[in-house]
């Protein structure tokens, strides 16, 4: 019976309908590349064209090695798919030391101006919005990608949903950020902060969005644990939002399909709060859900310890959600926006720290009865110390959002260093610790290649960050008091430049510190390779005989 | 009363009733008594290894 199944392979609707889709896809690119107005343009339309034509041969070549039947289960057990996952850890890992990297030279850039070398690609002004989205995208957004695809598996106990379509969303993912990233060093952006990349990628971001959509919720669907776990619940949210997000923020005409410039629908000061709509929500679900998912389900792994209180993580969903989405127009503090809506803005922001709080508490009480493994696990260590700066940037976010502390805070570096203290210690030690953690799983190793280098990683890492957040406050709140001082004849006391000149030994100290943790990610990178490079467990899994050499 | 001050002041109230109600039927969700079985079951989902 196994045996005519295993004849009977054909190609199945899927890759055929996709194959013609691709296969079109590849025609009708290379038909704009010939008649695109720009370059630039012509570029990303070759681009398309030959990740199309990738695609179809890449599903033929598979379907000539892959088995006829996808088993849902071996020996009664959900026989996991960790091919995208793998995929992902692995691009998550490569895309994070590109933008660590080209942060470290921003940040340089910053303090020395003549290594912008006079070349328009390496501007800072190009550099900057790469390296904004090749952390926050390229390596943030692979990060959740493995980590949900993986969570929904072993929480559902359940295989991934769909054969073709996780890989989809695997590879099509990583091909918009290869086009929004060249993009950017061409001249291609929308000038909109955090949602730079032009129609054409963000049309094709959707399709890959709304099947990472589909194969999450069919993998709940074909789940047989009855509750659906809370980590599940963080991601779904941060899907469903970021694709009303991206909708609502990219409400564009193209100028032509031979253009790659567009424009938005909305100007002013409307298109200012759909922006911020989008940009602070991008923080809250993007970077916050997300990797709140990763916590849910990563510490109490780790830690082998039940979340703290599982009444507080569904309070803690239903609370951030609901707050999360009014923020925004903190962002607009004393510009042409209604005032009653900055009123509402910045106090939901400041409700907003009780469910942060909430969050941070669920996270580290996990720990209790368990903190011992904090002195020798560094893993473990790295994640608690991630929800330890998750609590402070969402204490200094809601302080922030405050009009009057904003009159001092807004358009100075302080910004930045907040920034930072979320991205670098929260989202950025969160995923690291989440990556130490899935690679061995889903590459079946014993374990990390050393502790050691994990160790080591940590503390470079963590004073990396202090270094980096500490120079920030102190150069933007100078910034901020040297901007608002008056002489006593009633001018302005310092011009800008004289701002500028003030801030370089901090910005010196900033780059000494995204140096450091540039350094960091280098240790990791390397204990990982060498983790990957390590043989496969040899441990068989109980109830499966090993064969005998003659069969 | 013109159509922003309309729509601004019925979403800024029914807006508010609408959500506050949901929250609270969430919070209600969470702490409700018999429910405590199923969530502390739900809590061990990662920590079980097939």
């Amino acid at each position: 019976m196994a045996q005519a199944i295993q004849s009977g392979k054909s190609l199945r609707f899927g890759e055929l309908s996709l194959m013609v889709v691709f296969a079109a896809l590849a025609v009708f690119s290379a038909f704009v590349a010939t008649k695109a107005y720009t370059p630039e343009y012509a570029f990303h339309a070759i681009l398309f064209a030959i990740g199309s034509a990738a695609a179809v041969f890449g599903i033929m070549k598979r379907y000539g090695v892959r088995a006829a039947v996808v088993e849902q289960t071996i020996d009664g057990k959900p026989n996991y798919n960790y091919g995208p996952i793998k995929f992902t850890a692995v691009a998550a890992m490569i895309w994070g030391l590109a933008g660590f990297l080209v942060g470290l030279i921003a940040a340089l850039q910053l303090a020395y101006p003549a290594l912008n070398f006079d070349l328009p690609w390496i501007s800072f002004g190009r550099l900057r919005p790469l390296h904004t989205s090749a952390v926050i995208f390229a390596f943030g957004g692979n990060v959740l990608l493995a980590t949900s695809l993986y969570v929904v598996q072993r929480t559902s106990r359940a295989r991934l949903a769909g054969d073709l379509s996780p890989w989809y969303v695997a590879l099509g993912y990583n091909f918009f950020i290869v086009i929004a990233g060249t993009g950017y060093l061409l001249g291609i952006t929308r000038s909109h902060e955090y949602a730079e990349p032009e129609w054409y990628a963000i049309l094709f971001l959707v399709t890959v969005w709304v099947t990472y959509l589909l194969v999450m919720l069919g993998t709940l669907w074909k789940r047989s644990e009855p509750h659906i776990y809370v980590a599940n619940w963080f991601y779904l949210s941060m899907i469903v939002t970021i694709a009303v997000l991206v909708l609502g923020n990219n409400t564009e005409v193209p100028v032509s399909i031979f253009s790659s410039k567009s424009y938005p629908v909305w100007s002013g000061v409307q298109d200012a709060m759909i922006q911020w709509w989008y940009g602070h929500n991008a923080v809250g679900f993007f970077l916050t859900a997300g990797f709140l998912g990763i916590m849910y389900y990563f510490v109490p792994k780790r830690a082998e310890r039940p979340v703290y209180s599982y009444r507080l993580s569904i309070v803690h969903f239903w609370a951030l959600i609901f707050l999360y989405i009014w923020a925004g127009p903190h962002h607009l503090h004393y510009t042409a926006l209604p005032d009653w809506a900055q009123t509402l803005g910045m106090t939901f922001s400041v409700i907003l720290w009780m469910p942060s709080w909430g969050g941070m508490i669920n996270g580290l009480m996990t720990l209790s009865g368990a903190w011992d493994k904090l002195r020798t696990d560094p893993v473990l260590r790295m994640l608690v110390v991630s929800v330890a700066f998750y609590g402070m940037s969402t204490f200094e976010g809601p302080m922030m959002a405050v009009k009057a502390v904003n009159a001092l805070s807004h358009y100075t570096d302080w910004t930045i260093g907040h920034v930072h203290s979320g991205a670098l210690g929260w989202v950025g030690f969160v995923s690291f610790g989440a990556l130490y953690c899935l690679i061995p799983w889903v590459f079946n190793r014993k374990g990390l290649y050393s502790l050691k280098l994990v160790d080591w990683h940590f503390w470079v890492g963590t004073i990396g960050i202090v270094f980096y957040i500490s120079s920030m406050w102190v150069a933007g709140i100078m910034q901020g008091l040297m901007w608002r001082s008056y002489t006593a004849l009633g001018f302005l006391e310092y011009s800008f430049v004289e701002t500028v000149d003030a801030m370089h030994p901090m910005y010196v100290i900033r780059a000494l510190g995204g140096g450091l943790f540039v350094v960091g990610a280098c240790i990791m990178a390397y204990n990982i390779y060498m983790t990957i490079r390590s043989p496969e467990s040899e441990a068989v899994p109980s109830g499966r005989p090993s064969l005998a050499p003659a069969e | 009363m013109n159509a922003y001050n309309f729509w601004r002041e019925t979403v800024g109230i029914w807006g508010t009733i609408y959500f506050a109600i949901i929250f609270v039927a969430a919070v209600a969700y969470a702490l409700w008594p018999s429910k405590k079985a199923t969530f502390d079951k739900a809590a061990q989902t990662p920590l079980i290894e097939d």
